[in-house]
């Protein structure tokens, strides 16, 4: 069986942060292109396809913390190995390690992309890319807390950024949400899927788990971020949604980016490419927070240091961006991640809660024959 | 050894710093900074003539203005030629207007607008506008008042009519907005030119991008009132004189025995509501509630009496339906929907989605029916 | 340099010897050796001492004269009769050597087995004076000053309380430097003390020269731009922090005290805020903050949007921005660094010329200078105004390190800004950020109230709420306890004209 992490007393943090932190890795650069996606499937109906998704959510949220609470001060390497035996275990989080790593590569692709669509057309990626991954390491060094500070300093840096949505509001029609409840129910749950895909990055959680210092407060926390974060797309979605009429917003691949078009203030006639530049500070935590979970979560499997997972993150991923240059490329990649972020992501903690479950007994059975 | 490591950094950030000064520099002295586009069908080839007003800065003139004329297939070409003529970069990113000519307007004037979509330099937020002449003309009116070129002069008279809300907004935005809406046509200001002072001379009613016909200033106002709200609008209408016989206080020209009274009121908040009352036969409801101030009468009018005062708000109602019938009717002939009732109808019938063609059908088949609310809320100083 | 000595005592030995043995073996033939024989029924008595560090008058009314006036010349009834305190008794050149250097006056009886040594130091230095670094409208003008006696004096009339505590350090192989660590024992945060006190103790560098040295060699991270102990030459301002919970260092030698652990914000902090009334003290420390923040980015931005954002410009703005621009011959990034190189200059300057000469030089700088550099096209005049605004908000932090700083960061920044325009300025400013969240202060947080989060540090540190209601100290700091003094009870809700 494997011994429990044992962080110092020092290392670890507040679950009050759990709030901040896990929403600013699921709110990223997905928001900016999610209100077309999601209104392609459910049209003006979307916000049916969210609020469904998002009870799913808080669901798939009670299962992951009722395991992570079952099993004690684990990880989700700590859990994997207890329940399925330390080969199993350690191949299935190699598999999810995998799969951060194609989340934080699909974000950095992605922002590359809208820089250079907005602002640089001439910027190369690959420098772009160097920036970022700059900054990361010198986040990730700093360790979980620096790691969690940067998510909530990011958070107030940029959560001012909704009173934006003010000046488009008052060019929303009323008519784009109408009519409502027609749309067939197939595409509400299409519209749910690509909700889903928006709404990962929550899996932070299975590696945050053991740092946290006030473990009964977690899932109460957690539900909080989930609650944020439906709000905060809910509220996105529909201002864009009224915003835009139906072919226009079928049309526009960032329409999130070009709603901020609209705002002009007496010293800065055009705000969009300010917002662009500062939806860096948006998705950073997106990136240092992954880069984070890829390099602990290498570390608990192969042992070795977590710093030179750090670097050799950045450096594939420096590497492998070079690939990517292409619209369609990148849809491909971020298509993918969020399909299979679905199966990792959503379905399974709630595949875990039997084991959970089993374990709990048998820890009880323990207690009993020890009295 | 962190230490280290943040020097590691610091070395790669200045490395990083020499290798890439690859980003194209756009310092604004050496570029040519667009206000406005005007376009014409050219005369002798199948082009199109394009005249580009830009900045152009000399600190020893106060204005700032270069007109230059190219020609080209496209949107980008039209700049690009003229980039042909000119020391600097012509760029977009300061583009307040988009001006079409009379001939391109018949034939539709989306195709041009695609480039600004796609191009995220140029704000959504500039003006689409019509010219009722060649658009070479148009621009090169000299008396443009303080600003530093017609383009700015442009952006400067439309934004005032439409804050002083004579005529329905129209930005690129709302344009494609309703350009893209099946069951609503946009709208745009028409401007012409006189005295070498540019005006706005009426709105278009475009069906699609297609300009089909004009609404003067005067019918703009109802075309507002049944698109928009009012915050502060103002009409003058014409009364029929007899209906207040009782109640004029003193005649201002007894001899010359007039027909009609000028009444003229302003602060007008209204709102309004389009309602689909019956699917089948297309009949829509449009409710409006004003309120509003009387600031000119032509004749004095005792308003100390109630009934007068009622009076005149039944009067005024009528005169607006009967005027409302009048724009819609106008519309209907020229089949171009810019209120949205197409939305309602669209919006009311479930069972399936509404294409733009039979919309283009039906709306000429629609009923509408009035129901305007006026309160007359103050008169001025005077009673 | 070697020095032998012998290890068995020395005494006893001739008087001459002694003298002549300190100056070779101990003072490398020192030309300041000075001594006195004196002679008294046959016994021979020498007091040695060095010129320059003793109190000539203490040295002949109460050593000299004393033991003259003694009847019986041996080591006990000398040091009985001289009303010096702290007589020593020394039995080898060593430590009769040392005592000397500390401005000692060694007295040797023929005969005995030791020396007695007197310590009759003379200390110059100046009196407390008025605050020139950190000046105060508002307040105590008081100053410390180079002897850590009056800045130690200063502190206990300021903090007369008995659990105020006061531990002694010296630091220092070649020239040993006392420091004190001050604090309150009854709030002080044990872990800070011991912190505080390990770095100290393990400290192993040759002369500590003064505070601000001293801080940069016990500060978490020496190669960060921002400081992390706050110095500090206002002693309310001390006495403040201490009764905050927080740690004081004096250094021998030096007139500014250092307060640990701080927060980022604290350098924005002035006691003036506190004087003034709560309001007040909230709008002037948030102007500081905006204004910090104003420096760094007015510059950086104009560039930005000059080089590439023309885009963001508001039309009304680029018509004189466009006419003034063509005539200057250099980018945005090149006028831009050369202006703030000329303010920086001219600041410079005036910080190394004599006070009178330094004002003058001001004005050259700024009106001429200025003037003419427009006049003659070299940059646009909105820059001028953008440079000077920002170099004029960057004067507000109280703090000159602090101050220094964000005038040094200004250049990478104008020059990111000028290569990658808005990119560069948010990569910039995200790269501080997260230097300020992993920066520590004496292993505490600097980037508190922010994080950690901790909403009710805001008040005392971005803004100030009325005393009433600000009755606890900083959680960051950790202190034993919290509360400064008891919550005023409310008075009765009464009705509006109820008495």
């Amino acid at each position: 069986m494997q011994s429990q992490l044992q962080i110092p007393l020092d290392k670890k943090i507040k679950a009050v942060y759990l709030c901040i932190v896990l929403h600013t890795v699921q709110i990223g650069v997905g928001i900016a292109g999610f209100p077309r996606l999601v209104f392609m499937e459910a049209g003006q109906d979307s916000w049916i396809s969210i609020i469904i998704a998002a009870i799913g959510l808080h669901i798939v949220i009670a299962c992951l913390v009722f395991v992570l609470n079952s099993y004690g001060d684990h990880d989700l390497h700590g859990v994997l190995t207890t329940t399925f035996g330390k080969l199993i275990g350690k191949i299935i989080t190699f598999v999810f390690l995998v799969y951060f790593f194609f989340s934080f590569f699909s974000v950095l692709l992605n922002y590359i992309e809208i820089v250079q669509v907005f602002i640089f057309p001439q910027m190369s990626s690959w420098f772009i890319a160097a920036i970022l991954l700059i900054l990361v390491l010198y986040a990730v060094t700093g360790g979980v807390r620096a790691v969690v500070g940067t998510s909530i300093i990011f958070f107030f840096g940029t959560i001012w950024m909704m009173w934006l949505l003010y000046e488009p509001i008052t060019y929303v029609q009323v008519d784009s949400y109408l009519p409502m409840f027609t749309t067939e129910p197939s595409a509400i749950l299409a519209g749910v899927l690509t909700t889903s895909y928006s709404l990962l990055g929550f899996e932070l959680l299975w590696f945050l788990y053991p740092f946290i210092h006030d473990k009964p407060k977690v899932h109460r926390y957690s539900q909080l971020a989930m609650v944020f974060t439906i709000l905060m797309i809910l509220i996105i979605t529909m201002v864009t949604i009224g915003f835009y009429s139906k072919g226009q917003l079928e049309e526009n691949i960032w329409p999130v980016l070009s709603l901020i078009k609209v705002i002009s203030f007496p010293m800065f006639q055009r705000f969009d490419l300010i917002a662009v530049a500062l939806w860096m500070i948006i998705i950073l935590p997106n990136l240092i927070l992954l880069a984070w979970m890829v390099s602990i979560g290498a570390k608990r499997v192969f042992g070795w240091k977590q710093k030179y997972y750090l670097y050799l993150v950045c450096l594939i991923a420096f590497i492998c961006q070079y690939h990517f240059d292409s619209r369609h490329e990148i849809n491909d990649l971020t298509g993918f991640v969020g399909e299979v972020g679905v199966y990792f992501g959503f379905l399974f903690p709630v595949l875990m809660v039997p084991f959970a479950i089993y374990k709990r007994k048998k820890g009880k059975k323990k207690d009993n024959a020890k009295n | 050894m962190r230490k280290i490591k943040f020097t590691g950094i610091l070395i790669c950030l200045i490395t990083m710093t020499l290798l890439s000064s690859c980003v194209d520099e756009r310092i604004i002295e050496e570029l040519g900074i667009v206000t406005v586009y005007g376009f014409d069908y050219s005369d002798s080839a199948d082009q199109i003539d394009g005249t580009t007003v830009l900045y152009q800065f000399n600190p020893d003139i106060t204005d700032a203005s270069q007109i230059i004329h190219s020609t080209g297939n496209t949107f980008d070409g039209i700049r690009d030629n003229a980039n042909k003529q000119s020391g600097y970069k012509i760029v977009n990113g300061q583009l307040q207007n988009v001006i079409f000519g009379p001939n391109m307007s018949e034939n539709g004037i989306f195709p041009y607008l695609d480039s600004i979509e796609r191009n995220t330099a140029v704000s959504v937020m500039l003006y689409v506008a019509l010219s009722d002449e060649p658009t070479r003309n148009l621009l090169s009116a000299s008396n443009y008042e303080e600003a530093p070129n017609i383009g700015i002069y442009l952006q400067r008279l439309i934004e005032t009519a439409v804050r002083d809300e004579r005529i329905v907004s129209s930005t690129f935005h709302e344009f494609m907005r309703s350009y893209f809406q099946v069951g609503k046509d946009p709208v745009v200001p028409i401007l012409s030119e006189e005295d070498n002072k540019v005006r706005v001379n009426g709105i278009g009613a475009l069906q699609d991008d297609v300009l089909v016909g004009e609404y003067t200033m005067e019918e703009a106002f109802y075309v507002r009132l049944l698109t928009d709200r009012f915050d502060s609008g103002r009409v003058e209408l014409a009364l029929g004189l007899e209906q207040f016989e009782g109640f004029i206080s003193e005649h201002a020209n007894r001899e010359q025995e007039e027909e009609q009274m000028f009444l003229t009121i302003d602060q007008i908040t209204s709102d309004t509501t389009i309602d689909l009352k019956d699917k089948d036969a297309i009949n829509f409801m449009v409710e409006i509630s004003m309120d509003a101030r009387v600031i000119e009468l032509s004749q004095r009018i005792n308003l100390d009496n109630p009934e007068a005062i009622k009076l005149i708000q039944e009067a005024v109602e009528k005169k607006l339906e009967s005027n409302l019938k009048e724009v819609v009717k106008k519309s209907k002939e020229m089949n171009t929907d810019v209120f949205g009732f197409g939305v309602e109808y669209d919006n009311r019938t479930r069972d399936e989605e509404l294409t733009k063609k039979q919309w283009r059908d039906l709306f000429p088949t629609v009923e509408v029916d009035y129901q305007i609310d006026l309160e007359i809320k103050r008169f001025g100083t005077v009673q | 340099m070697k020095r032998r000595f012998k290890k068995s005592s020395y005494f006893p030995c001739k008087l001459n010897q002694l003298e002549s043995d300190l100056k070779e073996q101990y003072f490398n033939s020192s030309p300041d050796l000075s001594s006195k024989t004196l002679n008294k029924d046959g016994k021979k008595c020498i007091v040695i001492f060095i010129d320059y560090l003793v109190n000539s008058d203490n040295l002949y009314d109460q050593v000299v004269d004393k033991i003259q006036q003694t009847p019986q010349w041996d080591n006990p009834s000398i040091k009985n009769k001289v009303p010096i305190s702290g007589a020593q008794e020394r039995s080898d050149i060593k430590s009769i050597g040392d005592d000397l250097l500390e401005g000692g006056a060694c007295v040797y009886v023929e005969g005995e087995k030791s020396c007695l040594t007197f310590m009759i130091p003379r200390v110059e230095k100046r009196d407390p004076e008025r605050a020139e670094t950190e000046s105060l409208i508002f307040g105590p003008q008081i100053a410390f000053t180079e002897s850590l006696d009056t800045n130690l004096n200063i502190i206990h009339k300021r903090m007369d309380t008995s659990s105020l505590k006061v531990e002694k350090f010296v630091v220092g192989d070649t020239v040993p430097t006392e420091v004190r660590i001050v604090y309150l024992e009854d709030v002080a945060n044990e872990d800070n003390v011991q912190e505080l006190k390990d770095r100290l103790e393990s400290l192993k560098i040759d002369d500590a020269m003064e505070a601000s040295v001293l801080t940069q060699f016990i500060e978490d991270n020496s190669y960060s731009i921002f400081p992390q102990f706050l110095s500090t030459e206002l002693p309310d301002r001390f006495c403040y922090s201490l009764k905050e919970g927080k740690l004081g260092i004096l250094v021998d030698k030096s007139p500014s005290g250092v307060i640990a652990p701080v927060s980022f914000f604290s350098f924005f902090e002035t006691t003036e805020d506190l004087y003034t009334r709560w309001n007040m003290g909230s709008f002037t420390r948030m102007l500081r903050i905006i204004a910090m923040v104003l420096s760094i980015t007015l510059t950086p931005t104009y560039v930005a949007a000059l080089t590439y954002h023309y885009e963001i410009i508001p039309d009304a703005l680029l018509v004189s921005l466009g006419h003034s621009r063509t005539r200057v011959p250099f980018p945005p990034l090149l006028e831009a660094l050369i202006l703030e190189f000329l303010i920086e200059l001219i600041r410079e300057a005036g910080a190394r010329l004599p006070t009178k000469v330094g004002q003058t030089m001001g004005i050259v700088g700024g009106i001429v200078v200025g003037q003419a550099v427009v006049q003659a096209g070299f940059t646009s005049n909105i820059l001028i105004i953008i440079v000077a605004l920002s170099a004029l908000a960057s004067f507000t932090a109280p703090s000159y390190l602090m101050g220094s700083a964000i005038r040094i960061i200004r250049f990478p920044l104008i020059i990111f800004a000028g290569l990658w325009g808005f990119i560069g300025i948010v990569a910039s400013f995200a790269f501080i950020a997260i230097h300020l969240i992993k920066q520590r202060s004496l292993n505490r947080p600097y980037f508190v109230p922010f994080y950690p989060f901790q909403p009710r540090d805001i008040d005392n540190s971005i803004i100030r709420l009325p005393f009433l209601h600000s009755n606890k100290r900083a959680y960051s700091n950790n202190p034993k306890q919290v509360q400064r003094f008891p919550k005023p009870k409310k008075p009765k809700n009464n009705d509006i004209d109820e008495e």
